[in-house]
């Protein structure tokens, strides 16, 4: 049974308090999706000028540029700019490590929740998925996944569409391979690598046993300064090398630290371009 | 409930022990995380020792107690009844024969072969025959301890009667238990409730029937003579005679009607003489060890005033006696003069010249004389004039005259005293040859106080006496006796100390300090037992039960029991190990 604070109801009241005031940064970028607000990459009905084309018999008569004709006599076609709805596809790392605390599990299903909904307000296909898993609801996110490399979903993902991918990015392998595929073909690439607050910043608290919540793997560590030093060493380095691999790519990449919804969007998604205000 | 091996129950203390890990044990707080791969290269380094922590009373905790105490009860072999067991009393015969040729390894091989195979819930008990019974194991000891029992078995006794030993064993048998009586020959006796293994095989043997070492019969030194006998057709052997590292005597003898003796002069001075024969058949007779004789000398201490010393002649007498020293110190003598009493130590005879204040009685004659005592042995008092005084002496009268005791002996609770009522002034007493003949009568009695060993040679069996000082300061308060296998005895006894001698060869008499205060040599003696003619091999089942009664017995198989705990505490470690697995896991 889910504690009280991971409660869908609970979720939803405070992903719609908070949602409304931001949306998706997607920017100028071309997309394809259903018909929309945003720039496509085809020709259609919108305001705005594309391109000139030789008349072609059936062509409607609306068109007909006949401030050229009567320059040229040669009877063109102005092309309009298609306007589309991008796919949005939320791709969410389902392994155990999302909810290593309460908090970050609950951090997690906030944001896939914040996802849908944003890509809602733009009028999008938006569509959660597991990473190496089918197509599911929020409200069916579990996180149990096994450990491993990030695995694209089992649906296709759409080309020119957004996609956001939620994970902590713990992956003790190189995990260059599978980014790589669930980048390729994206418009717009969001990743969102959510830590706890202990995980950014673990304090020296004497001798513990650390207990992989993934593998089950034990440890018994002594936990003073030196040691918390060495493990934001290296933490720190895991981010770096995941950073620069997905705007190496195009895509952009944020750092989440596990909170509220509200402090999440203010203080991490909002500087790092992810959010824009609506 | 009982248990076959109480000492086992303290495996029990493994249950403290096991909660003693446990409170002790290290309790760290666990916390989840989603990468260790991130905290590998820490280790955990402890800075001080493990402090008490809470108990955690897991499944764990209670199968490894479970499991502690279930080893302790299996250590300890319960027994919660079951199937009567077998007792069997094994005889083992204990004279010398029994070591002949391969007779002593045949029996040993006999005797653990059958206690092998026995179950582990029967019970053995292993007699040695002899003058008197021993008990080597048991009673009712487990079969797996025969085979130490077993070494420690050097058959060398002279013959004996074994029935006693059998009786013993007959009644330890009574009941489930059965008997088994090894020997060379055949049993004496009806021994049809006994199962009898003989063992013994007949073979050729010389032995040394007699060893002396004495005076020569000039006078002038020592000589060794020695009596051989040969068996079963043994004509001859090797016999050499050794003093130290030097050989005295190395010659062929050949025995002729089957003796022979021999007579070999010894250098002066030579200290213990081993005598040996070439091997055969029994080892045991073809060895003797002969040490000289000690010289025993009596102290003698004079305490008679100056004037009364021509009177009583004692400076002649003594010319005539041997084998005595002046002593100072009364309390280091064995023999005290003195014209009145002293306090006397144990060992110590004094004789008292004291005759009365008064009148005088010279008497002639006839003289009453309890010959039989050792102090008047040769004593006749012929012709003598003996001036007393009319007293009454203490003690029992050995001499009198007429109403009027002359001397007597007085019994003290420590010592014996002489009393002697002699006026040495008138009278020829002290010039008769009876005087030194009484002085020297009592130097021999004193000799045997002589602190040393009585006797340095002795017969194997016979007991080894060692005569203390009971003197400050000799270190021979505790005595130990150091077998030629170096095993030591502790000795017991308070003025003489006496120990059975069961292994031939030279024994140490150790004071403190382990300082040697004197040596015994013993030799086995029984030509019965050389003679090997007689010896026979068979075996002879019971055909009957120890004293004719049921085989109701009161031991019991406690084997179940001990395999059902066995599988107790196999199941606990393995629930132990699974519970850990998983919780590992």
């Amino acid at each position: 049974m889910a504690s009280p604070d991971t409660q869908p109801e609970t979720i939803a009241a405070e992903v719609a308090g908070i949602a409304g005031r931001y949306r998706l940064a997607l920017g100028a970028q071309r997309f394809r999706g259903r018909m929309g607000g945003r720039r496509g990459h085809g020709v259609g009905s919108s305001m705005e000028f594309f391109d000139f084309r030789d008349y072609a018999l059936g062509d409607d008569l609306r068109y007909i540029d006949w401030r050229s004709y009567a320059r040229t006599e040669q009877l063109r076609i102005r092309l309009h700019q298609e306007e589309v709805a991008p796919y949005v596809d939320v791709l969410v790392d389902t392994s155990a490590s999302l909810s290593a605390t309460p908090g970050k599990e609950r951090a997690a299903r906030l944001l896939a929740a914040a996802c849908l909904q944003w890509a809602k307000r733009e009028g999008a296909m938006a569509r959660l998925s597991a990473l190496g898993g089918s197509e599911l609801l929020a409200e069916q996110l579990v996180f149990d996944g096994p450990a491993g490399a990030p695995l694209p979903p089992v649906a296709p993902l759409r080309p020119g569409g957004v996609r956001i991918l939620l994970t902590d990015g713990l992956w003790p392998e190189d995990p260059a391979p599978g980014l790589l595929r669930l980048m390729t073909g994206a418009a717009r690439f969001f990743c969102l690598q959510l830590l706890d607050p202990w995980e950014l910043e673990p304090t020296a608290e004497g001798a513990m046993t650390l207990v992989d919540c993934e593998t089950g793997q034990r440890a018994e560590v002594q936990l003073d300064a030196r040691a918390v030093a060495a493990y934001r060493g290296r933490l720190q380095r895991l981010l770096d090398e995941l950073r620069l691999l997905v705007i190496g790519h195009g895509g952009d990449h944020a750092v989440v630290r596990a909170d509220i919804l509200a402090s999440m969007c203010a203080r991490d998604l909002l500087p790092a371009g992810v959010l824009e205000p609506a | 409930m009982s248990f076959a091996t109480p000492w086992g129950l303290l495996g029990l203390l493994a249950v403290p022990l096991v909660v003693f890990v446990h409170l002790f044990r290290r309790h760290l707080r666990e916390r989840p995380i989603a990468a260790l791969f991130l905290w590998t290269e820490q280790r955990l380094v402890a800075d001080a020792g493990r402090t008490r922590t809470r108990l955690l009373r897991t499944p764990s905790f209670w199968l490894e107690c479970l499991a502690a105490a279930t080893l302790g009860l299996w250590l300890g072999g319960p027994s919660l009844g079951g199937a009567v067991a077998r007792h069997v009393v094994f005889v083992l015969d204990d004279s010398a024969s029994m070591s002949s040729g391969t007779t002593l390894a045949s029996a040993r091989d006999e005797v653990a072969k059958r206690a092998n195979g026995l179950s582990s819930g029967d019970r053995v008990t292993v007699l040695r025959t002899g003058p008197h019974p021993e008990v080597l194991l048991g009673p009712k000891a487990l079969p797996g301890e025969v085979a130490s029992a077993l070494t420690r078995w050097r058959p060398v006794q002279a013959r004996h009667d074994p029935l006693p030993t059998l009786d013993l064993a007959r009644e330890l048998a009574a009941g489930p238990g059965e008997v088994v009586f090894c020997t060379d020959e055949e049993p004496p006796g009806d021994c049809k409730d006994l199962t009898v293994v003989a063992l013994g095989q007949g073979a050729p043997n010389v032995a040394i029937l007699t060893a002396q070492r004495g005076a020569r019969s000039n006078g002038a030194g020592e000589e060794l003579r020695l009596r051989l006998g040969g068996y079963s057709g043994a004509a001859g052997s090797q016999l050499t005679v050794r003093s130290g590292e030097q050989v005295l005597a190395q010659q062929a003898v050949e025995l002729r009607d089957g003796f022979l003796d021999l007579a070999i002069e010894l250098p002066d001075g030579t200290a213990a003489v081993q005598v040996q024969l070439a091997p055969d058949a029994l080892a045991v007779d073809n060895e003797a060890w002969l040490l000289p004789a000690p010289a025993r000398v009596v102290g003698v201490c004079d305490l008679l005033p100056a004037a009364q010393r021509p009177l009583l002649e004692l400076d002649r007498v003594m010319l005539a006696l041997r084998g005595f020293r002046r002593e100072v110190d009364a309390s280091r003598a064995q023999l005290v003069l003195s014209d009145k009493p002293g306090q006397l130590t144990a060992g110590q005879t004094e004789i008292v010249v004291a005759p009365a204040e008064g009148e005088r009685d010279a008497w002639r004659g006839p003289f009453v004389l309890d010959r039989g005592h050792p102090w008047l042995a040769g004593l006749q008092l012929e012709g003598v004039v003996w001036l007393s005084s009319r007293r009454t002496l203490p003690g029992h009268v050995l001499a009198a005259v007429g109403n009027q005791a002359l001397l007597s002996e007085e019994f003290l609770d420590a010592g014996r005293r002489l009393w002697v009522n002699l006026d040495p002034s008138a009278g020829n007493a002290p010039r008769s040859p009876d005087w030194p003949l009484l002085l020297a009568n009592v130097l021999e009695s004193c000799r045997a106080e002589v602190p040393g060993a009585e006797m340095p040679n002795v017969v194997l069996g016979n007991e080894a006496r060692y005569r203390r000082s009971l003197l400050a300061g000799n270190g021979d308060t505790a005595l130990q006796l150091e077998a030629p296998d170096g095993t030591r005895r502790p000795g017991h006894g308070l003025r003489t100390v006496g120990w059975l001698l069961e292994q031939p060869g030279l024994h140490r008499v150790l004071g403190s300090d382990d300082r040697e205060l004197d040596r015994f040599a013993a030799r086995f003696h029984d030509p019965s037992e050389s003679d090997l003619r007689g010896l026979r091999t068979f075996v002879a089942p019971a055909t009957r039960a120890p004293g004719g009664e049921g085989r109701e017995g009161s031991l019991r198989d406690i084997s179940l029991e001990q395999r059902v705990l066995g599988l107790l505490l196999l199941t606990f470690v393995v629930l132990d190990w699974w519970w850990l697995a998983r919780r590992a896991r």
